[in-house]
């Protein structure tokens, strides 16, 4: 976590000397950001010598983030469409889902993501945390066991890759 | 390039604006409670997120970036708590469900756990 935390920490600070150490270049939102990707592209490219974990863990939060954010336009689109059109296709329903997230950590980041997904709220934690109890918006084709699988295996596997990372 | 940024960032901030505009709207027209919930709050933290967006890209500042940043990440982290807690909260007190809701899974919790009866009432 710490390595994360300084190999961002370090190209900040270092963005912020270059700026004000080199005359004539504004500090505008294209310079900054492209010495910004630089400078990170140098810390992470060289993790690869000391840390391989460091290195694929980026490629897969990365990953993550881009199938998130692709998830929250889409979800939420859908969602405005309906409340904008006056017929509703609404078919609520609560599943319970079960985890194979076991840490805290694990079932703290997945109920969030869910929560965060427009069309899906998460509720509560059964008491041998087992089970995530999820509101959901649509029933695909009138059948649980699909949402159960698309939640399992968009936000959860990709969770458990991040947390669980070994190599 | 002034003027190009300025499209941009008008153009972001007015999706923004239609996204919260959409999800107040959202709030009278949706039927219960729960559903508001999951629908209102992404909406909400997505309109957020491109009004910031495009307040960035016009100040094109790098203090400004990150302030923006700082902002819209704190948002994330808090508002599924917020949302999380208070529907649970709910579920205990006894907010009924809409009519059409399929609670069979959900049985078992609120028998447990709710301390009113659940009353199948259609309020759409």
């Amino acid at each position: 976590m710490l390595k994360y935390l300084f190999n961002l920490i370090v190209p900040i600070v270092a963005v912020y000397y270059a700026l004000s150490l080199l005359d004539g270049v504004e500090s505008n939102l294209i310079n900054s950001t492209g010495l910004f990707v630089g400078f990170y592209l140098i810390m992470w490219l060289s993790s690869f010598l000391y840390s391989k974990t460091h290195f694929y863990q980026v490629i897969r939060i990365a990953s993550f983030t881009v199938y998130f954010f692709k998830e929250l336009f889409i979800a939420t689109l859908r969602v405005a469409y309906d409340i904008v059109t006056p017929n509703t296709y609404i078919t609520p329903s609560v599943l319970a889902i079960p985890m194979d997230a076991e840490t805290d950590v694990e079932i703290t980041l997945l109920a969030s993501f869910i929560t965060l997904t427009p069309g899906t709220l998460s509720i509560d934690v059964s008491d041998d945390n087992k089970f995530l109890y999820v509101h959901t918006l649509y029933l695909e084709g009138d059948d649980p066991e699909q949402v159960k699988r698309s939640i399992k295996e968009g936000f959860e596997r990709r969770i458990l890759e991040i947390t669980r990372a070994k190599d | 390039m002034d003027l190009f940024i300025e499209i941009i960032s008008s153009i972001l901030i007015l999706i923004g604006a239609g996204f919260m505009g959409i999800a107040s709207i959202g709030m009278l027209r949706l039927p219960d409670f729960y559903i508001r919930m999951s629908a209102i709050t992404k909406a909400a933290t997505l309109g957020t997120g491109l009004i910031i967006l495009g307040i960035v890209i016009y100040f094109n500042d790098l203090v400004i970036a990150g302030k923006g940043f700082v902002i819209f990440t704190f948002t994330i982290l808090t508002s599924p708590v917020a949302a999380h807690i208070i529907s649970r909260a709910a579920t205990r007190k006894g907010v009924p469900f809409w009519g059409k809701t399929d609670v069979k899974e959900f049985e078992g919790y609120l028998k447990k756990y709710r301390r009113v009866e659940l009353e199948k009432e259609d309020i759409y």
